[in-house]
């Protein structure tokens, strides 16, 4: 988000739902992803049981995490590979800046990584004096904006073609008309500069082959392929739940991903990178670095919330959202977003307050869930992190007053009590304001009224 | 066949009259339907809070109640019926309700489900086009999508279908109240699909959803009356 | 730095509930043959060609006609024809001069409408990368249906290890990004050709 942030995820609504531009482009963008994903999966004939096996199989890699990992590790490393363990953002920034340092670099080309985010590795690459280019059409966009991504696969979705044309005249110096071919012309103009002479390649990872030694990347623009192809080094940062175990299982993944995410069979490259230029080969870098990122999964890793470490970021969720659908990424207030952001924020980020209020950004409507590839249960996850939350979160007049109401109706009078009272105050006239929770709903709705239908 | 009808507390609280209402649905489909005593509230409004213990309190004296009780347990909510069936078990797991909570989960029915194939058709001479809104635990814990709208059908309703029939309507308990904003945004974009249908009446199955959609519309001086299923085929 | 063993150290994982027990089911797709490889990749916006070992250099001028310089791979089905630039010589500063490449693919696969570059047989990675134009050609028989015949299978296809780099390429460069329109060519080729070679036929 550009300027200060408001602290709390209501306020962060409030803008959004303010905002009638930024709603069009997201329920547009949603909705167009949301069929795509419907028509792909009917090209397959074995769509759910797929999903089944993919549940299966990310279940058994994360319970096997540690052991796969060093497999994987010891095959990358056999073919030139170095590997970072960095257990935390500041670990793994730390790394890079030293690569960067060993080769002189100062400019970096960058492919679209969330983990990438996660880590502020931009900001801190910037404060080193490295030029950094976002190189994916939509990054580029927001960088030119100042701004962070608001959806997993599409982070400038919240943009429209006249707000894209604004910025591109801005970065060109000269008119860059609001027409989609002009500025992706521009656009691809302006970026072919920075692969050609960008000294280092920063991506992310969407798979990690754990019996290949290899990592999978996929993308649309080849903007991966520029970043892995022509600078010296590729860097390349993951989270540690990326490793899947073997083939099998990456091509699985692969069958559901992009179908989940934007409706295609395969996103246009996907890449299988296993190491540094072979002999023989004319390009490609002379290193391949791979930051393996903990950052509090280790935390996730073990506790009841572990299935959550199964997803593989095809943004199906926050395409299905209701909420996101209406308040888009930025309300979040958190590199990631929607229903799996709702969920990973308060884990990633246990101390945060502002991190676990995102608990709360659902109405447990389960549409998650219905669409996950790997069918983790968000809308389940999310009330267990309410639950986990309460006793630091919630207000304690809120707790007494739940507590209250339990003792109240468990007993037979107790309950018999308040239905009375109950009734006896939805015959009064209709409030049109009240204190708390009755004021929340008052403001914008007539309160319950005792005879439905008239008959 | 026995039939219990376990009310909810949202109707007991709110819509008293709608316990008469269904209990002559359940009768026209040939139950000899009584009323569960004791049985008060899931406690799904907790549950959904994150307040896991008070709602177990509350729902441990429901479970106890209506596992004292014979023959289908019928439910007019699907997230009720859906926390009967399938959170209970788990929420009472390890107290000394465990085994009444899954005998319970075993005998539930929401309503619809429980009438559709037993209400014999009624060709009412009112029929209206009724717009029909899948609230979420109908829809995705319970799988039922087919008898509300056979319901209505045979009580000679043309139900017309929204674009986003199975998108939530925004109410999720507190949801409604501690993010407001949003919760009403869900409502809108309900409710204008619902008046762009031409129907003039949205049915549901909840009634949490109902008087959370119809709140709204009325304060949006809206040409909707949005109804729990039963009051729509009484 | 955080050490490999300190790093694995810290990870406790819990038995899931469910877990995988054997080997995964295929991937079954509606459609896996010639017809239907054409079908996706002209709705990618992909064009495809069927020609003779014979034609194939009448029908790669025909393609190349008037597009600029031609850079031309090292793979054996390709490097006999003429062209302007010639792959790994030029290097990337020739590869980004060419207005079309032409390179040969070790697969492609139906299912998907994906051809299949392989890093040690194309000698690099950019050769049909930079040019906004390029042109793939596959031996008919190196059609497959999915995408796990290859994924499945790298052991007997690489019995010497994998090459740095594999790609599936599926159709032309695009984006979405501005307001969901479909645009092609944002850095990779945003016109891609399929040229398949049918097998010659033995005299005699």
């Amino acid at each position: 988000m550009t300027g200060p942030v408001p602290l709390t995820l209501s306020r962060r609504a409030d803008l959004a739902l303010d905002d009638p531009a930024l709603r069009s482009s997201v329920r547009n963008a949603t909705s167009v992803m949301g069929v795509g994903r419907l028509d792909a999966l009917a090209r397959l004939e074995n769509p759910d049981q797929l999903r089944d096996a993919a549940r299966a199989a990310r279940a058994s890699t994360l319970a096997d995490l540690p052991r796969l990992l060093a497999t994987w590790a010891d095959a990358f490393e056999s073919r030139g590979g170095k590997v970072c363990w960095a257990k935390d953002a500041s670990e793994a920034v730390a790394y890079v800046l030293t690569v960067l340092k060993r080769h002189g670099a100062t400019t970096v080309a960058k492919g679209k990584s969330m983990a990438t985010e996660e880590i502020h590795l931009n900001a801190a690459l910037g404060a080193a004096g490295i030029n950094v280019v976002e190189t994916d059409l939509g990054e580029f966009i927001i960088q030119l904006a100042g701004e962070t991504p608001s959806h997993l696969i599409a982070p400038a979705i919240h943009k429209n073609r006249f707000q894209v044309a604004d910025l591109l005249s801005a970065d060109a110096g000269f008119d860059v008309p609001p027409a989609i071919d002009a500025e992706v012309a521009y656009a691809r103009a302006r970026l072919r500069e920075s692969f050609l002479s960008a000294d280092v390649g920063i991506t992310g990872v969407n798979f990690a082959v754990a019996e290949a030694g290899a990592i999978c990347l996929v993308e649309n623009e080849g903007n991966g392929r520029l970043c892995t192809s022509l600078p010296r080094v590729h860097i390349a940062v993951m989270g540690m739940e990326r490793v899947v175990a073997d083939w099998a299982e990456l091509d699985v993944m692969l069958s559901l991903l992009a179908r989940s995410a934007t409706g295609q069979d395969l996103t246009v490259y996907t890449n299988i990178l296993s190491g540094p230029r072979q002999p023989g080969e004319v390009d490609g870098p002379e290193q391949m670095h791979v930051i393996v990122l903990d950052n509090a999964r280790s935390d996730i890793l073990g506790s009841e919330f572990q299935e959550a470490l199964a997803c593989i970021r095809c943004g199906a969720c926050l395409n299905t959202c209701p909420v996101y659908r209406n308040i888009g990424g930025h309300a979040y207030g958190s590199v990631y977003a929607g229903p799996i952001g709702a969920v990973l924020t308060p884990l990633l980020n246990q101390h945060e307050p502002a991190a676990r209020e995102l608990a709360e950004a659902s109405s447990l409507c389960g549409a998650c869930h219905d669409v996950c590839p790997v069918r983790i249960p968000l809308h389940d996850m999310l009330q267990q992190l309410r639950v986990r939350h309460v006793p630091q979160d919630a207000p304690r007049l809120r707790r007494a007053a739940f507590r209250l109401w339990s003792l109240l109706w468990s007993t037979r009078g107790g309950y018999r009590t308040s239905v009375w009272l109950a009734r006896a105050a939805l015959r009064l006239p209709a409030p049109r304001r009240g204190p708390g929770w009755a004021g929340a709903w008052l403001s914008s709705r007539e309160a319950p009224r005792r005879k439905g239908r008239k008959l | 066949m026995p039939v219990v009808l376990f009310a909810t507390c949202l109707v007991d609280s709110v819509r008293p009259d709608m316990t008469g209402q269904v209990l002559d649905l359940l009768e026209r489909a040939g139950g000899a339907p009584v009323l569960a005593r004791g049985a008060t509230c899931c406690g799904q409004p907790a549950f959904n809070a994150g307040f896991n213990k008070d709602a177990a309190r509350v729902a441990s004296r429901t479970v106890r109640a209506l596992d004292s009780s014979v023959g289908a347990i019928v439910v007019p909510s699907g997230s009720c019926a859906t926390m009967l069936l399938r959170h209970l078990p788990q929420l009472l797991a390890g107290t000394r309700w465990e085994s009444a909570a899954k005998a319970v989960s075993g005998r539930v029915q929401e309503l619809s489900t429980y009438l559709a194939r037993r209400l014999p058709s009624t060709q009412s001479s009112a029929d209206e086009a009724v717009a029909y809104h899948d609230s979420c635990h109908m829809l995705r814990e319970l799988g039922e999508h087919e008898a509300p709208r056979a319901l209505l059908a045979a009580a000679g309703h043309a139900v017309r279908e929204m674009p986003g029939q199975d998108r939530c309507c925004g109410f999720g308990g507190t949801f409604s109240v501690k993010l407001p904003a949003i919760s009403v945004a869900m409502a809108d974009e309900k409710l204008d699909e619902a008046v762009a249908t031409g129907a003039r009446v949205l049915a549901s199955c909840d009634l949490s959803c109902v008087l959370h959609l119809d709140g709204r519309a009325r304060r949006r001086g809206l040409p909707l009356e949005v109804c729990h299923l039963a009051e729509v085929l009484t | 730095m955080t050490t490999r063993t300190q790093f694995l150290a810290r990870l406790h994982a819990e038995r899931p509930d469910i877990s995988r027990t054997g080997p995964l089911p295929e991937v079954r797709y509606r459609g896996v043959g010639e017809a239907d490889f054409r079908r996706r990749w002209e709705a990618l916006g992909g064009a495809m060609h069927v020609c003779g070992p014979a034609e194939l250099p009448a029908t790669i001028e025909a393609l190349v006609q008037g597009r600029g310089p031609v850079l031309v791979g090292t793979d054996s089905l390709v490097r006999e024809l003429p062209g302007d630039l010639r792959w790994p010589a030029c290097g990337v500063p020739g590869a980004a001069a060419a207005g079309v490449a032409v390179v040969g693919a070790v697969a492609a696969i139906a299912a998907t409408a994906s051809v299949v570059l392989d890093s040690r047989v194309a000698q690099g990675r950019s050769a049909a990368l930079l040019a906004p134009v390029a042109v793939f050609v596959i031996r008919r028989a190196d059609l497959l249906a999915t995408p796990s015949q290859i994924l499945r299978h790298t052991s007997e296809r690489w019995p010497d290890g994998l090459p740095s780099q594999l790609v599936f390429v599926s159709g032309p460069s695009r984006s979405a990004d501005i307001e969901m329109t479909l645009t092609r060519g944002v850095h990779g080729p945003g016109e891609v050709h399929v040229v398949f070679l049918k097998a010659a036929i033995p005299l005699g």
